[in-house]
């Protein structure tokens, strides 16, 4: 699908509004800033005029940073969703300027009772802030955000950085760093491993790749957010990593739901096979985290099934990409498939479980 | 306490010595008696038959391959069951299917004597340091009694109730686990071929969720295609076979797992019974499609 996008080749991007002492501050972050500043026509600025922003001179770190390592700049957050929520959050408690964005509004209401400011468009976002976090559901809504009407795309320009954390495939992520980059801006692809609770922790991990300065420069907020980053090389690499991690997690899950009914079926309680697995070979934090609650037929969602199943299918079309086939992840994803059939897509992807049982006839 | 040992495998062999560097009696027996003397010179006697070993002792252990060598040592001539009797307990450590435990249990007890199955979770590393988890089920009385010994072998002990249970619990554990190391096979291979590294990747896997024991030890030397055997692929593609079974006799769904056993047979064909079951990532290797 090709994607409808806005980028006026009059609207000089290449302004800067930053005052001096901050620009001093920057200098790592925004390499490509001219020594003087240029005002383009105010007609090519979709809201507000340039002079009334008023910029404030502040940083943000993590907690336990060294004074070095500081974020001065503003930031934008695009997509408050279970993941976008409690990740600006974080940003904005550890003293971070922060501007949101959300397709529906009110998602935005919590962050901006924080102190986060709003604009209606990811395009005013990116426009108003020096980096720009995109947080999206999946390939299309990453596409559209970046690249579609009134998109992230046409408030980019020289000395910002877009860093897109959604779950993508790789071409998807090389086409957004394409347009990003046509703009003169810097972009990094950076999806994480870790859900909910890492995300409101603070515990992710990032697994990003693209422009190694603009990691540089975000380096210090990617800390506030997670625990652990790695840069991987060329945009693409980041995608890959996290398609072949989830692959591996929506198999193991799955096969865990096997074990989990199998012993049930049996006679066996499948709390005891929980309590088994934690003790030996095979004890993941997933399994014990998530074992007693699908015992009772619970799943509350930390990772929605049918962002598994999306993960499943772009990891299965890089193995075909690669002449590479995968057998396991292939009869997984198929079970993620009747999962989502039964209704499940919104539940935890652990409801995959419920693929594996009879349904009756008149279930709905 | 004297205790038997019949079966000085890869497990056998560890678990034994175990209990001999603790202190217990220990009488061994091996099919091929020659894999008895590391164990005599640490201190056991050898009993040449599987009577002989049962009628020395109170208790028995046998630590065997497969059910065709569990019932061997039982059921023929010279075997467990010509002296098991109403003072004597037997403890089959073995990984069988649920029938192969019942007839045993069966057998033995037919003849007055005391039954437990309790096979383990665990390979060699954990038989060796003693922290294998033991998945105990048939006579409480002799799971007490077995209690110093388990204490011994192993870092956790489960009662799960009537004789096959333990056999259940065990099969699924595995099946769990054979399902695991195809799909770690399958991404270590596509973050190869994807141009990332896959080093990267096993670092990246020990940070989250699943983060397991069994990726943490085995990834690197798969990385470099060392598949020595800890436990051997025949027998984890056995183990697949009887959960599948179990599975089939229970009618309940289980394709990965029928996915990952058709890599162990294809892992087999290949010739790769004897090496570690983590071998089986060669076989992902080999599906190439033709471009």
């Amino acid at each position: 699908m090709t994607p409808t996008f806005l980028v006026n080749p009059n609207a000089n991007c290449s302004y800067n509004f930053l005052s001096s002492t901050v620009m001093a501050s920057c200098s790592t972050f925004c390499p490509r800033i001219p020594n003087n500043f240029r005002v383009p026509p105010i007609s090519s600025f979709p809201s507000k005029p340039l002079l009334s922003l008023s910029f404030k001179a502040f940083s943000c770190q993590a907690s336990d940073a060294s004074s070095q390592d500081k974020f001065s700049g503003q930031v934008g957050f695009l997509g408050l969703g279970i993941m976008g929520s409690p990740m600006a959050q974080n940003l904005i408690k550890a003293g971070c300027d922060v501007t949101v964005w959300n397709r529906t509004k009110n998602k935005c209401d919590p962050l901006i009772s924080l102190g986060a400011k709003y604009r209606s468009s990811p395009e005013e976002v990116a426009a108003n802030c020096d980096v720009t976090f995109a947080m999206l559901a999946d390939p299309e809504s990453a596409i559209d955000v970046a690249c579609g009407k009134n998109g992230a795309l046409s408030g980019m320009g020289p000395g910002k950085g877009y860093v897109d954390i959604s779950t993508v495939d790789g071409a998807t992520s090389k086409m957004i760093n394409g347009h990003i980059k046509a703009t003169g801006a810097l972009f990094l692809e950076a999806p994480v491993s870790g859900s909910k609770k890492p995300a409101e922790d603070g515990q992710l991990i990032f697994l990003t790749a693209g422009d190694r300065s603009l990691y540089d420069s975000v380096a210090p907020l990617l800390d506030i957010l997670g625990k652990s980053r790695f840069y991987l090389g060329e945009v693409g690499n980041g995608a890959a990593m996290k398609l072949v991690v989830n692959m591996i997690m929506g198999s193991m899950m799955a096969s865990f739901s096997e074990g989990l009914l199998l012993s049930k079926k049996v006679g066996l309680d499948p709390n005891v096979l929980v309590e088994v697995v934690a003790q030996g070979a095979i004890s993941a934090p997933m399994y014990s985290v998530k074992g007693p609650s699908m015992v009772k037929s619970q799943y509350p969602t930390a990772f929605p099934l049918k962002h598994q199943q999306k993960d499943l299918r772009l990891a299965l079309g890089l193995a075909e990409s690669v002449s590479q086939s995968t057998p396991i992840a292939a009869a997984a994803n198929e079970l993620y498939k009747v999962a989502k059939s039964y209704g499940l897509s919104d539940e935890d992807f652990s409801a995959v479980i419920e693929a594996l049982k009879a349904k009756s006839h008149d279930s709905a | 306490m004297e205790v038997g040992f019949l079966g000085l495998g890869i497990m056998g062999k560890a678990m034994s010595m175990n209990l001999l560097k603790r202190g217990f009696k220990v009488t061994v027996w091996n099919r091929t008696l020659s894999k008895c003397n590391e164990l005599v010179a640490h201190g056991a006697s050898v009993g040449e038959t599987p009577a002989e070993v049962v009628k020395k002792c109170k208790i028995t252990i046998a630590m065997l391959s497969d059910p065709a060598a569990a019932l061997s040592v039982v059921f023929d001539k010279d075997g467990v069951l010509e002296q098991i009797c109403n003072s004597k307990g037997y403890i089959d450590m073995s990984t069988v299917d649920p029938e192969t435990s019942c007839k045993i249990n069966e057998a033995i007890t037919s003849k007055g004597g005391h039954f437990l199955e309790a096979p383990v979770s665990g390979s060699r590393q954990p038989a060796e340091t003693g922290q294998l988890v033991i998945l105990a089920a048939g006579e409480k009385a002799l799971y007490e009694e077995a209690i110093p010994a388990f204490d011994v072998l192993g870092k956790k002990s489960f009662f799960l109730g009537q004789v096959g249970n333990g056999a259940k619990m065990k099969l699924v554990v595995n099946m769990i686990m054979g399902s695991m190391m195809n799909a770690f096979s399958e991404g270590l291979v596509l973050a190869e071929r994807s141009g990332l590294n896959p080093r990267s990747l096993l670092d990246v896997l020990d940070l989250g969720g699943i983060a397991n024991p069994m990726f943490r030890g085995k990834g690197p030397a798969m990385l470099q295609d060392n598949y020595s055997p800890a436990f051997p692929l025949k027998h984890q593609q056995k183990d697949m076979r009887l959960a599948l079974a179990l599975g089939d006799e229970n009618a309940v769904s289980m394709p990965v797992a029928a996915a990952a056993n058709e890599a162990f047979k294809k892992a087999r064909s290949m010739g790769l019974g004897d090496l570690d079951f983590s071998a089986v990532c060669e076989t992902v290797k080999v599906l190439k499609h033709s471009s």
